[in-house]
């Protein structure tokens, strides 16, 4: 019994943690229709933003992350002024802007590297020890508490700011068509450049989180958005709430299916689960 | 010049390997991240028949080839059912399964230890042996294969069977509307890159002798998607250009005397940035006919 | 002759002239450096190694050539970056093979990038000594193949011995990072301790460049073991530790050689105490000690340096009695019989090329620093 409980809270928090990465991405899907691949680079810029800011600032633990997470957001900003909207304004295809956001996911993550040398830090050393609770047998420590919350919080706060305010609005109208949005006179290309913030921000967070209850290194961000988009997918492409429950029924599938099977097959599973979907149900649980 | 034969050798199987996914994406429209994943069955069939069994490496080349159209044919008709961006995504996830296959049946591959003791070439005639151990022989193979590979390859697309492989790429629908089934082309053309680029795997076992996972990874795909965008899309010399610049590039920064914590980030930094550059500049790279 | 004859002879004469300049040996033999390879990881998930073992390699060269070279002749390293990648570590020898043409190469340090190379080396007889790679198959890579760093048949089996009879543990947990290192130990481990009756109550396998193994630990947690042997490098380890602590897995931890670098230790603080590991014993000395720290500024060591730095010793001092041939020197290394080196008491090479015999020790972490286990 404690094996599944405890199995049970892996899955929650791996599934939090995706969550946080699905979110963004499908926010910037929503209006912007295309595979964004770089946004698991911002992740890791707001993980290193974090530990410049921890270790050469000498700040402390929440304005670090607070200031990572804004400068996660400033580099999704700039990514889209840069290189995406010169490239949707030329009608480029989405095969095109996935391969050139490959190519920026690449290139970050080589500068990353070539700053900050490739090892692994864990952030945690920052922060004190660790306090682990117990709920029902099963293990669970406080960072990890705070990543299932912040997860669940975001998405609240997110859906909340959405469907209250006129900026919502507008992003919903983009999101159903953009040409119309334009027509209707809405400022189609600041809205999407105020997207890109918020996501790559709320990626930033994921990757400041997954920092301290693990640690950062400049490759983690592939892996974080490989499973961020199956999350996505799974729950249903481009919508917000599809995405938080893509990325708990992910993570929980991954750890109790381990239950009988060795733990090297979890990206297997994952990918098994992303092919599934593809397959027999492409719109996800809950699509738009 | 060994090293130049060195670097020949590996061109000429990048180029294979360029070559045939160039005839999947850059002809029919399919954008597959999975090639790493026959590059390593056909690596991998040579590697344990050569190496546990002593067989003659034709026959495993063969055998690989055998193998990888049976799994071509599987995934491609799951993959059939895909479109665009979904299509990348589940070839994606297909290369990940494939490689954990790689790395995890250790009674097979042996897992994470990988394969030594590949043995080179060997042709018999007559009673008479003659084993390719030379690099230069070596070349001398991997060139012919290169070649048989590139005249397929333009076969294939000069004839009306690549003609409808191409109008497949510009609009499927119109196409389905005219009565081609579609499906059954994509799934050749699916099959016959996955055959080709077997053949670069067993070339690749056999030359450098071992093998394990790590090269064939999803990177490794990457790597090869970026050879054929870089050289250009629909175009076989633009393929085979591609290889060659993609592998002598990285080799040439060693001259360069960078700092070894800059040069090996160096090389991905100039990668990445040549894939942005190229889809904003030039997305139907250097010899393409077909923009994205 | 007309014009156009003598201008031919004039291109005849310059291409012939040009290419016996080109192509002559022009180095007179007397001084002009002796060549060696060096590969390892100088970036990537191993670079700490790579890093270190280069600076011992460095420091060896800088002794070699002070005492006067060899007979008379200086020792120069070709550094190149094996990545503990096969495929960039086989680039990186056919260059140094080819290219720069050395009878030698120290190198490489993962099992992968040896593997991968040497089948390159021994077609082209150039001698291969590795400071680092422990996989059993080595063994069989040819003659050409040597390394004075021990076979992992002996670290399982060392392993095997001290949990069955100093830890006292009969049932434990295999932990282990899936790559030729990991598997090969496990492998060894497994065999020798269920030979001894022990009894192996859970085996997980994890990804290299996985960073979450809380997985695999709640598994192991539930199969009650009394300790767990956990295989692996630096980076996976730190965090592994600390989820091994969170999810209440406080049984005895045993690690490999891979543990022996203080980052763990001092990245993973008091998750990591009490844990132990065993690593090949190395007598070092103070001299290396102080050239060591001088040289990379801190009082870190990583494993394989020790053998790296008696790797260029033993060469060096082959080379000095044999010359530069590279089948001489294969035959001279068979025979040689090393002394007083840094990374044992003594090198000596058996018909495979392996190092004869192999000397652990077991060190317990506590409060951020391992030390020896008395």
């Amino acid at each position: 019994m404690d094996l599944f409980v405890q199995l049970t809270i892996n899955g929650v928090i791996a599934g939090a943690i995706y969550a946080l990465i699905a979110l963004g991405f499908a926010l910037i899907f929503g209006v912007t229709k295309f595979f964004n691949l770089a946004h698991g680079a911002v992740a890791v810029v707001g993980g290193y933003a974090a530990f410049f800011f921890l270790e050469h600032a000498g700040l402390g633990v929440l304005p670090a992350a607070a200031l990572a997470v804004c400068v996660a957001g400033m580099v999704g900003f700039a990514l889209h002024k840069t290189v995406f909207l010169p490239l949707r304004r030329r009608q480029a295809t989405n095969l095109v802007l996935l391969i050139a956001a490959l190519g920026l996911l690449t290139v970050i993550q080589a500068l990353i590297a070539m700053f900050f040398g490739s090892q692994f830090h864990p952030l945690s050393q920052f922060a004190g020890a660790q306090e682990v609770y117990r709920i029902a047998g099963g293990a669970i420590t406080l960072v990890q508490l705070i990543i299932i919350i912040s997860a669940l919080a975001v998405f609240g706060l997110l859906t909340l700011f959405l469907k209250k305010t006129k900026f919502g609005k507008a992003v919903k109208a983009i999101g159903d068509d953009e040409e119309v949005a334009q027509i209707v006179g809405i400022n189609t290309h600041a809205i999407i450049g105020y997207v890109f913030f918020i996501g790559s921000a709320i990626a930033g967070l994921g990757g400041v989180l997954v920092g301290f209850d693990t640690g950062i290194e400049p490759t983690m961000g592939l892996s974080l958005l490989l499973k961020g988009i199956i999350a996505a997918i799974v729950g249903g492409v481009g919508s917000l709430s599809g995405a938080v429950l893509g990325a708990f029924l992910l993570g929980l599938a991954e750890n109790l299916g381990i239950w009988h099977i060795s733990g090297e097959w979890k990206d297997a599973i994952a990918f098994g689960i992303l092919i599934f979907f593809l397959i027999w149900r492409p719109r996800g649980i809950l699509p738009r | 010049m060994e090293y130049v034969i060195h670097l020949s050798i590996v061109s000429g199987i990048v180029a294979i390997l360029g070559m045939s996914l160039n005839l999947i994406v850059g002809y029919t429209g399919l954008l597959s991240v999975a090639h790493a994943a026959f590059y390593g069955i056909g690596a991998y069939v040579t590697a344990i028949l050569l190496a546990g069994f002593g067989v003659n490496f034709f026959l495993a080349l063969l055998l690989g080839m055998a193998l990888a159209a049976a799994v071509a044919l599987l995934i491609g008709l799951v993959l059939s059912r895909f479109d665009d961006d979904y299509y990348v995504l589940a070839s994606l996830g297909l290369n990940i399964i494939i490689y954990s296959v790689f790395l995890n049946w250790n009674t097979l591959t042996r897992g994470p230890l990988g394969i030594p003791g590949i043995s080179r070439p060997e042709l018999g005639i007559g009673g008479y042996r003659f084993g390719l151990t030379s690099n230069f022989s070596f070349l001398v193979l991997t060139l012919l294969c290169a070649v048989l590979v590139y005249l397929a390859a333009r076969f294939i697309t000069r004839s009306s069977f690549g003609r409808v492989l191409m109008a497949i790429r510009e609009d499927e629908q119109a196409l389905q509307v005219f009565g081609y089934r579609t499906v059954y082309y994509k799934l050749a053309i699916f099959v016959i890159g996955a055959v080709m680029a077997a053949v670069a795997g067993a070339l690749f076992a056999s030359y450098i002798t071992f093998i394990d996972p790590t090269s064939f990874m999803l990177r490794e795909s990457i790597f090869m998607l970026s050879v054929i965008i870089l050289g250009g899309l629909a175009n076989t010399n633009g393929a085979v250009a591609g290889a060659v610049i993609l592998v002598v590039l990285p080799e040439l920064l060693r001259f360069v005397g960078l700092p070894s914590n800059i040069a090996a980030q160096m090389r991905l930094l100039l990668y990445g940035l040549a894939l942005v550059l190229l889809m904003i500049y030039r997305p139907q790279g250097l010899f393409g006919k077909y923009r994205l | 002759m007309n014009a156009k004859e003598i201008v031919w002879i004039i291109i005849a004469i310059v291409v012939i002239g040009g290419g016996w300049l080109l192509l002559r040996d022009t180095t007179p033999a007397d001084t002009s450096p002796i060549k060696i390879g060096f590969i390892g990881p100088l970036t990537g998930d191993a670079a700490s190694i790579g890093e270190n073992a280069r600076a011992a390699v460095e420091i060896a060269v800088e002794e070699v050539n002070a005492a006067g070279g060899i007979n008379g002749r200086p020792l120069e390293v070709i550094y190149e970056d094996g990545q503990c990648n096969g495929a960039v570590a086989s680039n990186a020898a056919n260059k140094l093979i080819n290219i720069d043409r050395v009878p030698v190469i120290l190198g490489g340090a993962c099992s992968g990038e040896t593997s991968a190379f040497a089948g390159a080396a021994e077609q082209s007889r150039t001698v291969t000594l590795s400071y680092c790679s422990s996989a059993p198959a080595i063994s069989q890579a040819g003659d050409y193949i040597f390394r004075d760093y021990p076979s992992d048949t002996f670290q399982g089996a060392f392993a095997a011995k001290y949990m069955t009879e100093t830890l006292g543990t009969q049932n434990v947990a295999i932990l282990y990072a899936k790559s030729d290192w990991g598997n090969g130990i496990k492998d060894v481990f497994r065999r020798e301790f269920e030979e001894m009756g022990g009894n192996v109550v859970a085996e997980e396998g994890y990804e290299q460049t996985s960073r979450d193994l809380r997985s695999q630990l709640t598994k192991i947690k539930a199969a009650n073991p009394e300790a767990v042997y956990f295989l692996g490098y630096t980076e996976a380890s730190i965090p592994g530790l600390k989820q091994a602590k969170e999810l209440g897995l406080n049984v005895p931890l045993f690690g490999g050689d891979a543990w022996d670098d203080s980052k763990i230790w001092t990245d993973t603080g008091p998750a990591g105490d009490e844990a132990m590991y065993s690593i090949v014993y190395a007598p070092l000395n103070e001299e290396f000690r102080i050239k060591m720290k001088d040289r990379v500024g801190t009082n870190e060591i990583t494993i394989c340096s020790p053998q790296a730095y008696d790797g260029v010793k033993v060469l060096s001092q082959v080379m000095e009695k044999v010359g530069t041939d590279s089948e001489a020197i294969k035959n001279e290394l068979y025979n040689t019989i090393y002394a007083g080196g840094v990374s044992g008491d003594r090198i000596e090479f058996d018909e495979n090329g392996d190092l004869v015999g192999a000397n652990y020790i077991v060190k317990k972490a506590m409060n951020g620093v391992a030390e020896p286990v008395q």
